[in-house]
């Protein structure tokens, strides 16, 4: 093992590791200072629970997942589409700015009793309540990103006889590339809590809906368990993200991106 | 590889240009040539219109009044015509040393099958042979203007522009980097219209010398250096240099007291 990597092992992996082990240590011997097992149930019983109820939580994992995908894949159309439509045409942003800003106004809770009429009970009117929190910071990043270009090297490239279509995807396109990521890591967390907030005001089944539902009943380690895989679903995606992020902009220190 | 540019004299004819709705006059009448394969520099105080000069030669904007010519044919608002290299360096940080160089080549369509071999023979006589695959960020300040004018030399328009661009550069590396420019110019054959406040600088590197005044920007002198030719440093240590910078330099300071008596009154 060379010696960078060892660097890396003993500052970026050993103390999250440490902390995180802490925490877990910490968690599970609640009990012995008197803490009910009922209210919060040890890591090693949610851990129990989540590989005793696989299947139930596979079933809703799943539900929750297309939610989150529909809901993510359609808010970064719309995300995308509503920048380039404000920031290259000013009738774009005369018109979609005012609607953009007061989609962000309506509260969840008043407008899932009218999906739910528009749509029906399947997931079409969930994954519209992610798509509607997942769009917003696409846009507003995008449109930022887009208008963000050095106007000296634009200068400089209209000055080797570069048209629009040069100057768009030589220069402007990649300076917007770093908000769009942002705009998509930040959209990318919402959708797992769109997606359970979703669960929670409209139908269905689902890992939010699992929440709610043990919280009064009996089992609450089997709310814990959803909880403890919707974090592990945020993490992988973001992780996700970020890892494309890498790919995609080989350029960008590697701090870039958080 | 690129269209037929025309060659010879570049001629600014009586431009002038004022901002904001004629409050600000940026140039009054401005007349400078350049012949073919001369090293012209313009030195003046600060916000005396240098800059927009440039930009009206370059053709990025149109004067008010005036033509900008290059062999007789009229260029003005035309850009193409001139390579360009400014104190920062322009580069695109998401591409490398080698895509960054050919840029101007790849705007104007230039396959990278003929536009990399020329790139990779100056990013080796420039000492970046090994940085070719290295991002911008990873370069030093004199590394990075060395890239700028790769650039430059690889548009291969007849003219090129250079606006203050080793000002930014630390004393030792910007002498490099003027010694460098002057073996360049001389190998090309290139018309170069350079812009500097550094008088020293100025007579250096050129044949002719314009100073321009205080804004509004003229150009209110022209003095030829005719100091030998090729010159490395021992050049700045001969008599001759020393009494053009002087001259330079009282032409400079009088006009400098000028405009700051004007702006007292």
């Amino acid at each position: 093992m060379s010696a960078p990597r060892l660097r890396t092992l003993a500052v970026d992996v050993i103390p999250p590791l440490l902390i995180v082990g802490l925490l877990v240590a910490a968690w599970e011997s609640l009990p012995s200072f008197g803490v009910n097992n009922r209210v919060i149930p040890p890591p090693s019983l949610v851990l129990a629970t989540l590989a005793d109820k696989a299947g139930v939580y596979a079933d809703n994992l799943m539900t929750t997942l297309s939610e989150m995908v529909i809901g993510f894949a359609l808010g970064l159309v719309v995300g995308l589409a509503v920048a380039f439509a404000t920031v290259y045409s000013s009738i774009g942003r005369r018109v979609i700015a005012p609607f953009v800003v007061t989609s962000q106004t309506i509260p969840v809770i008043a407008l899932a009793p009218l999906l739910v009429i528009l749509f029906g009970v399947g997931i079409e009117p969930r994954a519209i309540i992610v798509t509607l929190g997942v769009f917003f910071p696409i846009a507003l990043n995008t449109a930022a990103g887009l208008r963000s270009a050095d106007r000296e090297i634009v200068n400089l490239l209209k000055s080797f006889g570069a048209d629009r279509r040069a100057i768009f995807r030589s220069v402007e396109l990649p300076s917007a590339l770093p908000y769009i990521f942002t705009g998509v890591q930040i959209g990318v967390t919402y959708s797992v809590i769109g997606a359970v907030v979703a669960e929670w005001v409209g139908s269905g089944e689902g890992l939010g809906k699992l929440m709610l539902l043990r919280q009064s009943a009996l089992g609450i380690e089997l709310s814990y368990g959803a909880v403890v895989l919707t974090a592990i679903v945020a993490l992988v995606l973001f992780g996700t993200v970020l890892l494309i992020r890498r790919r995609v902009m080989p350029w960008e220190t590697r701090d870039a991106g958080g | 590889m690129l269209e037929a540019r025309s060659q010879g004299m570049l001629r600014v004819e009586d431009v002038s240009k004022s901002f904001d709705a004629g409050r600000l006059v940026a140039l009054e009448n401005v007349l400078l040539e350049a012949r073919p394969k001369e090293f012209v520099s313009l030195v003046g105080p600060s916000g005396c219109g240098k800059s927009t000069l440039f930009n009206i030669i370059a053709g990025l904007i149109e004067p008010d009044t005036g033509h900008v010519s290059l062999g007789g044919a009229d260029i003005t608002g035309t850009t193409g015509h001139v390579g360009y290299m400014l104190q920062r360096d322009l580069l695109l940080p998401w591409r490398t040393v080698l895509d960054n160089v050919v840029v101007g080549l790849d705007v104007q369509g230039v396959p990278r099958s003929t536009s990399y071999p020329k790139a990779r023979d100056l990013l080796a006589r420039f000492g970046l042979a090994r940085f070719e695959k290295s991002y911008p960020s990873a370069l030093s300040g004199g590394m990075r203007q060395r890239c700028a004018l790769i650039r430059t030399i690889l548009y291969d328009a007849p003219v090129f522009l250079l606006d203050e661009p080793f000002s930014a550069l630390d004393a030792q590396t910007r002498l490099l980097m003027q010694e460098w420019l002057l073996d360049v110019w001389d190998s090309l054959g290139k018309t170069v219209v350079y812009i500097t406040h550094d008088v020293d600088e100025a007579v250096f590197l050129s044949d002719r010398v314009y100073a321009m005044s205080a804004r509004p920007g003229r150009l209110i002198a022209s003095v030829n250096v005719d100091l030998h030719r090729p010159r490395d440093y021992s050049a700045r240590l001969e008599p001759r240099f020393l009494e053009l910078k002087t001259q330079l330099v009282e032409i400079i300071r009088s006009e400098a007291e000028k405009s700051m008596a004007a702006e007292l009154i």
